[in-house]
């Protein structure tokens, strides 16, 4: 192979050559290496696995790839065998020998490795029959499970850089009509349709033939994390869909501003950009066009604000990360104030299939408004807690239900909150909600980032904007008067509610105080700051309306507002509890019923964990729930005169 | 300068119609309108910086559908051709008075805030306040020190609720040099200097300075290092470092009586 590739057919070549080099041997073993399962111990499972294959001889039949993330985080580490499909869960180095003489020696499925479905126990042998995958629309994470992340030919061979090629034969008014057709919106929060953003940083003008474009993966969402994982998995998505932006918008540089906080997404990354340019599809005259552009990274300090774009132009300049007004678009005067044009990194990995796919194909996917798919990170009190990437306008039940398989531990719904901090949290009542861009804005929350964080009925709504609102207070730059000191005083007067010492004016005085947040900031991040906030106010008002008025947290949280106590008709007297209690506020003996001493208790609940018996309630008000009752063997004492 | 080169356009402001020039600050043309916009961290001497909040307008572009007009403030807000203003509606008046009683919480010592809130009708805050407190962080001092003299001294440190601003590392500053801008642009007084002799000090940064005394009569003429400073930024006769303004007057008398200009 002749580098770099300088034409159309080479590249072709190129991919072909690397589909003969790449050609699967007869079983392949796809093993998740991304960071959640590298957490729960995906390396040592691909070490011994790898000695287990050299051992047995079985090195020219069974090739170990270690790929991006698959999503179902909740089941790490996990395989996939191919070409069965059979999909083995939560691995551990001792599987391996099974595995390796039941699958590839025999052709037959170790059993106890396999998905159970919840609730029925009945397996599921595939990973293509699983609900969280069947249920999800993979287009943008199509091969995160199947290439190495790492190797640039495996992507050329799974028809990688093929839309750019096509793209430099493209006329970049063509493309950019094309890219307007497709409806493609902002991913990482706004929405705000990229071709339009396209469009106006290509006709602003641009004195010395200098535009930028940015690729935004300073990730900040608590909980989420699919732009990481596209770029762990798949970083030349990425990397193509900006040189075509680049020969789109006339760019000359690109910068990627990604957290430091991401090690194995900027490792990646950075061996992604090294090999595209050794393959002359980042530099000068890329395959053979007019087109010169290159990436360079920037790894960002871990401020939650540098996610907005201004804050991030200035930190790339190396100012402190503080917004300004927009009122001029970064797509006119942005980076060093050239024309800049910022997109995510979910959005950029969808400029490729759209190029090589077409518009049409693009929008006959999801709605009418908001086109293509969306990855969520579905985590919180869900039983499939993972990244999925679903089509638009799906029900937050089917996300939730479906593909999440529904709540932990047979627990109620209570809400889900979207678009991560700034999100809003939403009832039952909205679970046929569509997940769209407006519907989502509509109802007082946000689409963001594609946070999802799922909470069940012993979640308290009040505790929940407190502590929302509490975390971006700390994350906001401060620069503004009303997001700096109206955030502050929000999260005091949620102390106090929580507390129970709440008063009626207060309510009144948060929602003036939202609303001068929202509507007199001077960024996105003040803007929507009070989401969480105005939405659990909106939806769960009782909740507030009890915690003030009558003292009382339903869900069992507010420490000021609950009570622990010991069941003298149900204590056994086994002991633990007070051998547990941290501040020794339980008391009792052998033989006598345990008794909780209030003013000693700090409510933190070891109590009730720890009673095996059903014997400890905590209550609020006429609210009240007992601890699970999981042995039997012992009989109540009588509580002593 | 800068305005000279813009094209005059029409805005309409609370009904009345005002020509500026296009893509100039709208915060000052309301000002030179005689418009009485409350604001605390604009000061033309320095670029618009948005953190106050109180001048707070409502706008609405040309091509824009009614329901679209919005709240922003008017330093950072350009003027444009056929830009529709209104100053005192009851949307901008309602978020001036919560915007004031936050400020009055944060600084409720500063007698500019306490006006600017009475003025709004806000004499009270139902916000916790912070006692002790003068400094509302609208970065003037730095903002004058950065962009107008150049010395880069003061910083803002940390953000959210535990933003404040200084010198760097809290301690005594190697660049400030102790020339007061900052003390000068302070809308709130937050910003103290003590001079004491030959000695400045710069009591909320923690810094001091020598004076140069006068060569005549040994009053200060400035501190050393802004001294320093002027003799290297411009090439002037020496003698005006060294001299105060009660010599200089009374030298400059002399010469002129002695060469009998007069």
């Amino acid at each position: 192979m002749q580098l770099p590739i300088r034409t159309h057919d080479q590249l072709l070549d190129a991919a072909s050559e690397a589909r003969k080099r790449k050609a699967p041997p007869e079983h392949v073993i796809y093993l998740c290496a991304g960071t959640g399962c590298r957490a729960s111990g995906a390396m040592d499972l691909a070490g011994a696995m790898k000695a287990e294959i050299e051992a047995k001889g079985l090195g020219n039949r069974v090739l170990v790839k270690l790929t991006g993330c698959h999503g179902f985080c909740e089941k790490g580490p996990l395989v996939v065998h191919h070409p069965s499909g059979v999909f083995y869960q939560t691995l551990k180095p001792g599987d391996v020998k099974d595995i390796l003489e039941t699958t590839i020696d025999r052709g037959d499925v170790v059993e106890r490795l396999l998905y159970r479905r919840p609730g029925t126990g009945e397996i599921v042998r595939l990973e293509k029959d699983i609900p969280f995958y069947a249920n999800q629309k993979r287009i943008v994470f199509d091969l995160n499970g199947r290439i190495d992340p790492f190797d640039i030919d495996d992507y050329l061979a799974h028809g990688g850089y093929v839309a750019l090629a096509k793209a430099l034969a493209t006329e970049p008014g063509k493309l950019l009509e094309e890219v307007k057709k497709a409806n493609l919106r902002g991913r990482g929060g706004g929405g705000f349709p990229a071709g339009r953003k396209w469009e106006e940083c290509r006709s602003a003008p641009a004195p010395e033939g200098i535009r930028y474009v940015i690729c935004n993966a300073d990730e900040g969402d608590p909980g989420a994390f699919m732009d990481r994982s596209v770029i762990e998995g798949n970083p030349h998505r990425v990397i193509e869909g900006m040189v075509i932006g680049a020969w789109t918008i006339g760019a000359t540089d690109g910068y990627v501003y990604i957290r430091h906080e991401y090690p194995l997404a900027v490792e990646t990354l950075a061996k992604a950009i090294e090999e595209a340019r050794r393959y002359g599809l980042l530099g000068s005259d890329i395959l053979g066009s007019s087109l010169s552009f290159d990436i360079r990274i920037n790894r960002g300090g871990g401020a939650f604000v540098c996610g907005e774009s201004t804050a991030l132009m200035a930190s790339i300049e190396g100012e402190v990360g503080e917004p300004r007004a927009k009122h001029i678009h970064t797509a006119v005067q942005g980076l060093y104030n050239r024309p800049t044009n910022l997109n995510n990194v979910e959005t950029w990995a969808n400029v490729p299939l759209i190029v090589e796919r077409g518009a049409g194909w693009f929008t006959s996917i999801g709605t009418k408004g908001s086109s293509g798919t969306k990855i969520f990170s579905l985590v919180g009190k869900v039983a499939n807690t993972g990244l999925v990437e679903v089509p638009m306008g799906i029900s937050l039940r089917s996300l939730i239900y479906d593909v999440g398989g529904g709540i932990l531990g047979g627990k109620e719904f209570k809400a889900v909150q979207t678009g991560g901090p700034s999100g809003g949290a939403l009832p039952s009542s909205l679970l046929d909600l569509p997940v769209d861009f407006d519907s989502l804005t509509r109802a007082g929350s946000m689409m963001g980032s594609g946070g999802a964080i799922v909470m069940d009925e012993a979640t308290c709504m009040v505790d929940v904007a407190r502590y929302f609102t509490k975390f971006l207070e700390d994350e906001s730059c401060g620069k503004c008067v009303t997001c700096r000191e109206g955030l502050r005083q929000m999260g005091w007067i949620l102390d106090d509610v929580c507390a129970g010492k709440g008063t009626r004016g207060q309510l009144e005085l948060l929602g003036d105080l939202g609303e001068v947040v929202k509507e007199a900031s001077l960024c996105a991040l003040g803007g929507t700051a009070a989401n969480p906030l105005l939405s659990t106010i909106k939806y769960f008002g009782e909740e507030y309306e009890e915690h003030i008025g009558e003292k009382v947290c339903r869900a069992l949280v507010c420490k000021e507002l609950i009570r622990y106590e010991i069941l003298e008709d149900r204590c056994t007297a086994c002991g633990i509890c007070r051998k547990d209690c941290p501040t020794q506020a339980i008391a009792g003996a052998k033989k006598t019923v345990h008794v909780l001493d209030q003013a000693k208790c700090i409510k933190c609940g070891v109590c009730y964990d720890s009673c095996k018996y059903g014997s400890v309630s905590v209550a609020s008000g006429s609210y009240r729930r007992v601890s699970e009752q999981i042995k039997f063997k012992l009989r109540p004492v009588k509580a002593s005169a | 300068m800068e305005a000279m080169k813009k094209k005059p356009v029409l805005i309409t402001v609370d009904g009345r119609q005002i020509e500026a020039p296009e893509e100039t600050n709208l915060l000052s043309h309301l000002l030179d309108a005689g418009l009485d916009i409350p604001n605390l961290c604009y000061h033309e001497a320095v670029r618009p910086y948005g953190a106050c909040r109180l001048c707070l307008v409502e706008v609405n572009q040309k091509g824009w559908k009614p329901e679209w007009r919005k709240l922003t403030t008017s330093c950072n807000f350009p003027v444009l051709d056929g830009l529709t203003v209104y100053t005192d509606s009851d949307k901008v008046l309602r978020h001036r008075r919560l915007v004031a009683e936050l400020l009055l919480a944060r600084a409720p010592e500063a007698g500019v805030v306490r006006d600017i809130a009475a003025k709004l009708g806000v004499e009270d805050t139902r916000v916790r306040m912070q006692k002790g407190e003068m400094c509302i962080l609208c970065g003037l001092c730095a903002r004058v020190c950065a962009e107008v003299i150049g010395a880069n001294a003061l910083t803002f440190r940390g953000r959210g609720g535990r933003k404040d601003i200084g010198t760097a590392f809290v301690e005594a500053s190697e660049s400030c040099i102790g020339c007061g801008a900052c003390e000068a642009v302070c809308p709130t007084g937050a910003v103290r200097i003590e001079d004491r002799g030959l000695k400045r000090t710069l009591v909320r940064w923690s810094t001091e300075h020598e004076f140069v005394p006068c060569r005549v009569c040994g009053k200060p003429v400035g501190t050393r290092r802004q001294i320093e400073m002027l003799r290297e930024k411009i090439r002037i006769e020496e003698d005006i470092f060294v001299t105060c303004p009660d010599c200089k007057r009374q030298r400059y008398a002399e010469q002129i009586v002695a060469e009998g200009h007069m």
